[in-house]
């Protein structure tokens, strides 16, 4: 018996690299108004960008309740030698409390632990991917969650939106608040790392976030893993293939944002996340 | 010099000097609509006429009520009154020959020619030194050549009545060679207008020598008094004092009473008190000045505090504050200049934590930026000021600020926008001056506004009148229909190779106008995204940003 990984929808970990790792999935609500939806699973990707664009304001997300996370416990439970959790940050989002109230109802003995990665998106899908591997190798509960602690400290996430609209509302980022970005189109980057999402430049247009973007992707050194990520423009998610020029384009995983993130950051944006 | 029907000057004392620096002011009110009008482009733009005069009437007004005898200090008084007023290129500069001249003479009681020439030179020295670039055929040469003649005139003569007419007959013919010296004048058909300005002045203060009586014609300073509820027949009410020799009470009362109403004027042969309620507060002002001295000027428009009073009466419209950036302690703070409140607003969301209005035709003077830069909680300061003609003036003002403050230097309000993207308040004040400048230059401006005379600049035929359309500061086209100049500036632009164009619409345009801008700039673009914002400028029917 192996230890097994669990995430949840905003790790926008590709369906076919889940399954194959055998990492579990939890999904998030989205609502459009009273209307609630699990991400992917009651409402397509395609359904969700058609119900986007008929709104005024945009869905709103929520961590899907303790007893969905229970039911996903409980099914991997008796193959498991232990589970390990990993979700966004708790300053963002209550997906790790759920999870972990989801496995007290079970009252079970197997070693458990629930993870703040500090990260979203691939950020968190690559720290999952991570540690599949580890644990598909055979390692421990101890030392797969020693590993995934060191992992932490070394994922950027930086990511160019559309607008300030929808982080605006989303209410998660102080600095995204007031009246910055509401009279002009501003594009803020934002720049995740271990938890803090910052403001890493505004810009106009979209030749100039990408070029902010390739500046940033030119500074990390040492890039071991790369992930493109985009909400619904796979467009632009290859102008910044293109533009970055990586070692091994092969290796890239590109990943369409989930709908439950991309009620944040709304669609439009682009950008990469780099393990080094 | 206190007697100015003399034929001769050779001696220059504190109040002298003070009624030459009204004489010059009031001639250069007399004249300033026409140094408006010598503008090169032939756009609303950075009246210098209009800031020269607000730069002396800030100097006057130091010196207008004051009994100072002293030269040096009176002087001393208008070089820091021209300094805080400065308003415009022509105005700091103007503020800086004054600077200069009173520098030299700081210390005298009194100065002769030889030592005016002094001045003048030093004057002319210091209006150099404040310009990064000189450019001859400007304001400077004016002033240079007006030295030059002061220091051959003075060798000649000890009377200043005939040094400053020298003075000014060379400021004169300098002033008319400045299109020679300066191709952009050749190509409008103009002089230049802040060397003309200075001509004006001096020539004023010449005008007086000779006789003539220099009427000021504005009130040179308005206080407002408590509210007064009722409606009067007259405008204004005025008071001053008025300090002479051998005063004849009685016939001063009939003249003044003969000007309005509610006079009262009492004194003696020495001191008179004057009250009245008039029309023209020019009148009894002029008037008095050519009996003595005058004091103490108050004069309040009645009708305005009572329009105020009936305003106070009527429940007030909900105000919504816009949410201001908060500084903390150490932080950078940033000013910005807008020409109207909804640009104001949009500098507001970028985090700049106070707007100085003014633009275009109100250029703000040097005080207003200073002032704005010492009330900003931070001692760490960054000036927008987003228009050519006000980034002399904040120079000025960062230099005399008691802070680490630095000028940006945005030429227009696309630049400021581009600017702001950059900054950073808990950067570097050095590093962030070249950062901002550069993000500054990746923008493209254009503008519209309605041409104020006949001229051909840049290839392009100009009638007064026509709409007007400049892509970064070069006329591109001119015709009647605001769409086609439009369209020739985004093509100027070079808007298909661009990704988002914003339209500021001015304060003339109606929604439905600039809606109907959108629609055709989408329709010649497809491609292109296209946002729209209230400026509310005046004057310029729109500026556009293309980046």
């Amino acid at each position: 018996m192996k230890v097994r990984i669990v995430t949840d929808s905003t790790s926008d970990l590709p369906d076919e690299i889940a399954r194959e790792l055998g990492i579990s999935v939890v999904p998030c609500y989205v609502n459009f108004g009273t209307e609630s939806y699990l991400d992917k699973v009651d409402i397509t990707r395609d359904e969700f960008y058609n119900r986007l664009s008929e709104v005024d304001r945009p869905p709103t997300t929520a961590a899907p309740p303790s007893g969905l996370f229970a039911e996903c416990f409980e099914a991997i439970l008796s193959e498991s030698s232990g589970i390990i959790c990993l979700h966004p940050p708790d300053r963002l989002s209550a997906l790790r409390q759920s999870a972990i109230k989801g496995w007290e109802l079970l009252r079970s003995k197997v070693p458990f632990s629930a993870i703040d990665s500090g990260q979203t998106s691939m950020g968190l899908g690559w720290i999952a991917i991570r540690a599949a591997k580890a644990a598909a190798a055979g390692e421990s509960i101890e030392s797969v969650v020693q590993m995934i602690d060191d992992l932490k400290h070394r994922v950027e996430l930086f990511a160019a939106l559309h607008s300030f609209d929808y982080l605006r509302m989303s209410g998660r980022v102080s600095w995204a608040q007031g009246t910055i970005g509401q009279f002009l189109r501003i594009r803020p980057i934002l720049h995740l790392k271990e938890g803090n999402i910052d403001n890493a430049g505004l810009v106009r247009s979209t030749n100039k976030a990408l070029q902010q973007l390739v500046r940033r992707f030119d500074s990390i050194k040492q890039i071991q893993d790369l992930a493109i990520i985009h909400s619904n423009a796979p467009e632009l998610a290859q102008r910044l293939i293109d533009a970055i020029k990586y070692h091994s384009p092969e290796a890239i995983i590109t990943a369409n944002l989930t709908p439950a993130l991309t009620c944040h950051v709304g669609p439009g944006a682009f950008g990469f996340v780099a393990i080094t | 010099m206190a007697e100015q029907y003399s034929d001769r000057v050779v001696l220059c004392e504190g109040r002298g000097l003070a009624r030459l620096l009204e004489a010059g002011l009031a001639w250069l009110d007399h004249n300033h609509e026409t140094i408006n009008a010598l503008n090169v482009f032939p756009v609303p733009d950075g009246d210098t006429g209009t800031n020269m005069l607000l730069t002396m009437r800030s100097a006057f007004n130091e010196v207008a009520e004051s009994d100072l005898n002293h030269v040096g200090r009176v002087a001393s008084r208008i070089a820091h009154g021209a300094l805080m007023g400065a308003r415009g290129n022509s105005g700091v500069i103007l503020s800086q020959i004054w600077r200069g001249f009173a520098h030299t003479i700081e210390d005298l009681e009194v100065f002769d020619v030889v030592q005016f020439a002094t001045a003048m030179r030093r004057a002319s020295d210091t209006a150099y030194k404040g310009v990064v670039n000189p450019v001859e055929g400007t304001i400077l040469t004016v002033i240079r050549q007006a030295a030059e003649e002061a220091e051959i005139a003075s060798e000649e003569s000890d009377d200043l009545v005939l040094v400053l007419k020298k003075v000014v007959r060379r400021c004169h013919r300098a002033v008319a060679e400045t299109p020679q010296l300066l191709q952009v004048l050749a190509d409008a058909g103009v002089v230049d207008a802040g060397g003309q300005g200075l001509a004006v002045i001096l020539e004023g203060m010449q005008r007086y020598l000779q006789g003539e009586v220099m009427r000021v014609a504005e009130p040179t300073e308005v206080v407002v008094a408590e509210h007064v509820a009722f409606e009067e027949e007259y405008n204004y009410d005025v008071q001053f004092l008025i300090k002479g020799y051998r005063l004849d009470v009685d016939m001063i009362r009939d003249q003044i009473d003969q000007m309005g109403d509610s006079t009262l004027v009492v004194g003696d042969e020495n001191l008179i008190k004057v009250h009245v309620h008039v029309d023209d507060p020019g009148e009894p002002i002029s008037y008095a000045i050519s009996k003595g001295t005058i004091l103490d000027v108050v004069v309040e428009n009645m009708q305005e505090q009572f329009q105020e009073f009936v305003r106070a009466q009527e429940p007030a419209a909900p105000i919504v504050p816009t949410p201001k950036t908060e500084l903390i302690e150490g932080q950078i703070g940033v000013i910005a200049v807008a020409p109207a409140e909804g640009i104001g607003r949009v500098f507001e969301s970028l985090g700049v934590n106070h707007v100085v209005l003014g633009g275009q035709t109100m250029n703000p003077s040097t005080e207003e930026i200073l002032s704005a830069i010492e009330d900003l909680g931070t001692d760490k300061v960054l000036v927008l000021p987003n228009n050519k003609n006000i980034i002399l003036a904040a120079q000025s003002a960062c230099e005399m600020a008691e802070k680490t403050a630095r000028v940006i230097a945005t030429r227009t309000v696309p630049q400021g926008v581009s600017a702001l993207l950059a900054f950073d308040p808990e950067g570097n004040v050095d590093e962030l001056v070249d950062e901002m400048m550069e993000s500054a230059g990746e923008v493209a401006t254009g503008e519209i506004t309605t041409a104020t005379r006949d001229v051909e600049l840049d290839g392009v035929a100009v009638e007064n009148g026509d709409i007007l359309g400049l892509a970064d500061g070069k006329i591109s086209f001119a015709g009647s229909d605001m769409l086609e100049v439009f369209k020739a500036v985004l093509n100027k632009l070079e808007t298909e190779s661009r990704e988002l164009l914003t339209l500021y619409s001015g304060a003339e345009i109606t929604p439905e106008l600039a809606q109907e801008a959108v629609e055709k700039a989408q329709d010649w673009y497809p491609e292109i995204e296209i946002e729209l914002v209230e400026g509310g400028q005046p004057h310029y029917h729109f500026i556009i940003s293309a980046e």
